[in-house]
Order: structure tokens, then C-alpha cells, then sequence
């Protein structure tokens, strides 16, 4: 979904530049206000150092995934936004099953987006933290490299941990 | 040829989330979750451990420590910082005229007086911010209750108070006054008392006696003689739920005020003083109407001696679990249960290490130690004149 740069009211820029990034997995094109984009460190960089053409590349994120880092950049580039407000859109951005949050976390640390990768790798942990290890290491397609005996004998180190759970 | 497709995405997974960014996550899950999941692979177990010592468990709650008549009518609050389960760290204290520290919840703290009229007044605290506010007279203010603070840490708060007398057993019905942040004003109300019928079963001769309460999710959980009582915030409904007991049982302690009770893993815990120790239990369902709801966790044995200083320059040996040594507060983040042991220190025992360390000293000759008590605290700066407190 590419989406056209707003006019705000109170933009107090003249010229308002934009930049368009491509999803290299699906080509996918979205054109965002320069501003918005520079949230990210790596963007920031390429266009500090005049690496970035016309069209920014972004490789290993999918339109879907690149959506919602833009979604995050743009809410979080809103002078007029509060705290609470920015909390809730965050909620409402990271509020996706596990599979969309790995790549959403794998984004937020390619583009280098400090805030992104703190809201998704939390939600992640908040999400993993009742599970059973078993679900745990599918979820992350974890080799059990553990004999039966091995793994046995780690839980029985730590217990405590395991006990009055499931 | 899909399923093989879904295996190669989640190799690729972790290949790409190894291992500085699975830190990044590991990091964020609470100790016991973290502790199981070194059972997923060696190099989980690895990272897991590593990542233990290379940035310890944080955490933003410690301990408040009250101390009555540190001078005639001045008292002292002393706030804690915790920053492993054996290094603890002062980090302020004031002195106050108000008598009575009667409860400590998510960075809160509501103070209690008793006037020459025999009134109680209360002041509720945000000691991050010295923030001191005076509440409004409560109604019946003459009768004497438990003060509860029901806080989120976040939105408005409650004081939810009610006294034993005003419990009506057959009926099940409890007549409470509830002090609402936003209106800034006392509602009296008759509310409604579920299974009332098992205090009528009493053993234990501490009708008045409440242990600390824990407030979580909503609810408000307090130790009440043989059972737990609970508290509904959204309902306004209260319900007994009666305490499990393991054939070791002390019969009746003699020290009822203890911690008994605090949440972990969302779930509430319940502290069983034995004649060994203590046996630890989950509280496991909330919602329906069995009446064994509890499940056994672990047992502490506490045979092991620790060294108390008593007065000056002597140290004697004391057993934790006997006499006034209680436990009064819980880490959620460190697993780390603390015990108050008489003249004025604190210990800790960790769950992970299963091992004891004298934390705190705050006793002096002299000073009226037997009316100290011990809160756990959340380091919280709570505005209670923002708007969100009073709107």
C-alpha cells in the first residue's frame, strides 16, 4: 500500500522531501516524508552519507512487515502526540501472533529503530513467558541438541523453576 | 512440501535472532521463565547463563521500612533499593508525624493517626515525589479497620476499608467505606460477602487480624485466619476462599501480621508457616467455584542458622520461621523472599540459589523496634495531582 505524504496543517517545513523504500521481497513500494523515514539509524546513515538514491532498497523485510515499521516511524514523528497515545498505537502495531513479531523485531534491529525493537522484543518476551519450553524451542525452531537424559538433568537443576507449573 | 517450507523458515529464525537479538528478548522474560527455557538447547542454556552474569536481574521494587517513635511523636520511613538478592542500598529517609505506616502498594503509601477524638485520619503518600495529602474524614472514622490501597501503579487508586465488626456471617454481607481518587471522597456501601460461611468455622482466635494485602490484576488478596479473602475491584464483591494446609501446620502463629500472601507469575502464592519452615502455594483458579483451588509448589526448610547482630557487638544465632523472624515481603523480579528478623534486620532467601544472606540492619539500642515493620515498595513516581489521579 503506498501511501502519499500528508499535508499537515502546521507543517512548518516549505519543501517537504520524501523518500520511497522498496521491499526487495515483494517489491512493494511505499513513499514516506523523509522525516518519518530517518527515525531509522541505517536510513539516516545511507541518506547522511548520500547512499540513497530515488528508491531505498530495504532486503529481508516484506511489504507487510515494512507497513508497520513505517506505521510505527510515522506515529512516533508526530510532534502533537502524547505518551498515552503513542503507548496505545504501539500496543495496537505490536498486538500480531509471534511469527509477525520475529520479523517485525528482525526489521526494527536491520533498520535500526531503538523503539520499535524495545515495544516488539518485549511483546515478544510478554508472549513466550507462559509457554512450555517444548512450544518455546518450536516457536523458534530451536535444534534440541539435549539427550532425553541431558534435558532431564538441566531441569532438574533448576527446579524451582518448574514447580506448580504445567 | 509446505511443512518442509515452514521447517526452513524456522531454522532461518533463529539463525537470524541469534544471538545478540535473542538477548535483546531473553532479557525481557521474567527469571523463572528465563530459568526454564535453558531446557530449549545448549546454546539457549549458554546465552541464558551468560546473559545472568553479564547483566543481572533488575528490578524497581525494594522495601520500605517503618520505624515507630525514632524521637517522641517523629517517625521514620526508610526506603530500600534492592539490587540483588543480597545487596540492598538506603536510598532515602523521612521523618513523619503520622504513627501508623498501614499499607504500601505499586509506589504508594497510606499513613494512618488516631486524633484525640479518638478519629482515624489518613495521608496517602507518593515518597518519590514528597507528595503528602491529607484524605477527607472517612465515615464511622471512629471504628478501627483495614486499610487496603488498591493501585495499578497507573489510573486512579482505592482505599478499601472494612472492619471484622461489620462483617454479617449469615447474611454475607460487608458494610465498607471505599475512598475513590477521582471524586476525592468516601462511599459508604454494603457489599456483598461470598462463602461467608467459612470464618464461621473459625480456628484461629485473630478475628481482626489481616495479613499484608496484594493487589493484582483487580483484586485485592488478603490472609484472613484460615482463608483468603478476596476482593473484586469491577464487581465490588468480596469472596472467601479457604487456605490450604499441609498436615505439618503450625496451629495458630502468634505473630498473624506476616506476609502470607504476593503474586508471581501473575499468580497469587500463598506462604504456609509449617513446623519445618514454610510450604509454598499457587493459587490456581480463580474462576469457578471448587473449593481446593490450591497447588503445592515447594517447601522451605529453614534448619539453617543465621547470624542476627543483638544490640551492640553481640551476634546470636537465631532460627528463621520461629518466634517474630517472619517473612515480609516478596521479589517478584529476583525470587527473593525477605524475612524480618527482630532487632532490625532483614533477610533474604533466593528461590534460584535456595540460599540465605543477612540483607539490612536498621535496629539501634534504643529504639522502639518491636513497632518496626516491613513493606515491599515499588519505586514508582506516582503524580498524585496529575490528572489522571483525580479525573
Amino acid at each position: 500500500m503506498a501511501s502519499a505524504p500528508e499535508n499537515e496543517k502546521n507543517a512548518s517545513a516549505p519543501e517537504k522531501k520524501t523518500l520511497t523504500l522498496k521491499s526487495m521481497i515483494n517489491n512493494e513500494e511505499f513513499v514516506v516524508d523523509e522525516h518519518v523515514a530517518l527515525q531509522s539509524v541505517t536510513i539516516k546513515n545511507m541518506v547522511d552519507s548520500d547512499c540513497a538514491g530515488d528508491v531505498i532498497p530495504v532486503p529481508t523485510i516484506s511489504g507487510e512487515i515494512l507497513a508497520l515499521v513505517i506505521e510505527y516511524c510515522k506515529n512516533h514523528a508526530n510532534p502533537s502526540a502524547s505518551e498515552d497515545d503513542l503507548k496505545k498505537a504501539d500496543a495496537g502495531i505490536v498486538a500480531k501472533d509471534i511469527y509477525t513479531l520475529i520479523d517485525l523485531v528482525l526489521a526494527a534491529n536491520f533498520l535500526d529503530i531503538k523503539g520499535l525493537l524495545e515495544v516488539t522484543s518485549q511483546k515478544i518476551a510478554d508472549s513466550i513467558k507462559d509457554l512450555p519450553h517444548q512450544d518455546v524451542r518450536e516457536i523458534f525452531g530451536v535444534e534440541n541438541d539435549y539427550t532425553p537424559e541431558e534435558e532431564a538433568a538441566v531441569r532438574a537443576e533448576h527446579d524451582w523453576a518448574f514447580e506448580g507449573f504445567p | 512440501m509446505e511443512e518442509r517450507e515452514s521447517e526452513e523458515r524456522e531454522a532461518k529464525i533463529f539463525e537470524d535472532l541469534c544471538p545478540e537479538l535473542m538477548e535483546v528478548v531473553l532479557s525481557r522474560v521474567p527469571l523463572v521463565t528465563r530459568t526454564r527455557l535453558k531446557c530449549v538447547s545448549k546454546s539457549w542454556r549458554h546465552l541464558i547463563t551468560s546473559l545472568r552474569h553479564s547483566s543481572p536481574q533488575t528490578t524497581s521494587s525494594g522495601l520500605v521500612i517503618f520505624s515507630k517513635k525514632v524521637e517522641p511523636n517523629v517517625h521514620q520511613s526508610s526506603l530500600i533499593e534492592v539490587r540483588d538478592h543480597q545487596d540492598c542500598n538506603l536510598y532515602d529517609s523521612f521523618r513523619h508525624k503520622f504513627p501508623w505506616l498501614v499499607d504500601s502498594c505499586n509506589g504508594l503509601l497510606l499513613y494512618a493517626n488516631k486524633e484525640n477524638n479518638n478519629n482515624w485520619t489518613y495521608c496517602i503518600s507518593s515518597p518519590l515525589l514528597n507528595q503528602w495529602l491529607i484524605l477527607p474524614q472517612r465515615p464511622k472514622s471512629w471504628i478501627l479497620v483495614r486499610e487496603t490501597i488498591a493501585f495499578d501503579g497507573h489510573n486512579p487508586f482505592k482505599i478499601i476499608c472494612f472492619s471484622s465488626q461489620e462483617v454479617d456471617f449469615s447474611a454475607g454481607k460487608v458494610s465498607c467505606q471505599i475512598f475513590l481518587s477521582q471524586t476525592w471522597k468516601w462511599k459508604e456501601d454494603e457489599l456483598t460477602l461470598l462463602n461467608s460461611n467459612l470464618l464461621l468455622e473459625r480456628e484461629c482466635c485473630y478475628m481482626d487480624w489481616f495479613g499484608p494485602s496484594v493487589y493484582s490484576s483487580g483484586r485485592l488478596y488478603w490472609a484472613w485466619c484460615s482463608s483468603m479473602l478476596v476482593f473484586y475491584e469491577d464487581s465490588e464483591l468480596f469472596k472467601l476462599v479457604r487456605l490450604p494446609k499441609s498436615k505439618t501446620t503450625k496451629k495458630c502463629t502468634k505473630y498473624p501480621l506476616y506476609l502470607r500472601l504476593w503474586a508471581s507469575e501473575g499468580r497469587i502464592h500463598y506462604c504456609e508457616a509449617t513446623q519445618e519452615g514454610y510450604c509454598i502455594w499457587i493459587y490456581l483458579n480463580d474462576d469457578d467455584d471448587d473449593e481446593y483451588e490450591w497447588q503445592a509448589k515447594r517447601s522451605i526448610m529453614l534448619d539453617r542458622s543465621i547470624e542476627v547482630v543483638l544490640w551492640v557487638n553481640k551476634t546470636m544465632k537465631a532460627r528463621v520461621g520461629e518466634g517474630m523472624i517472619q517473612p515480609c515481603a516478596f521479589n517478584e523480579d529476583l525470587q527473593v523472599l525477605y524475612f524480618q528478623v527482630p532487632p532490625g534486620s532483614i533477610v533474604s532467601y533466593s528461590f534460584e540459589t535456595q540460599k540465605m544472606e543477612k540483607v539490612w540492619d536498621y535496629g539501634k539500642p534504643g529504639e522502639d523496634y518491636f513497632m518496626s515493620h516491613v513493606f515491599p515498595f515499588l519505586f514508582n513516581s506516582v503524580n498524585l495531582v496529575s490528572k489522571d489521579m483525580s479525573n
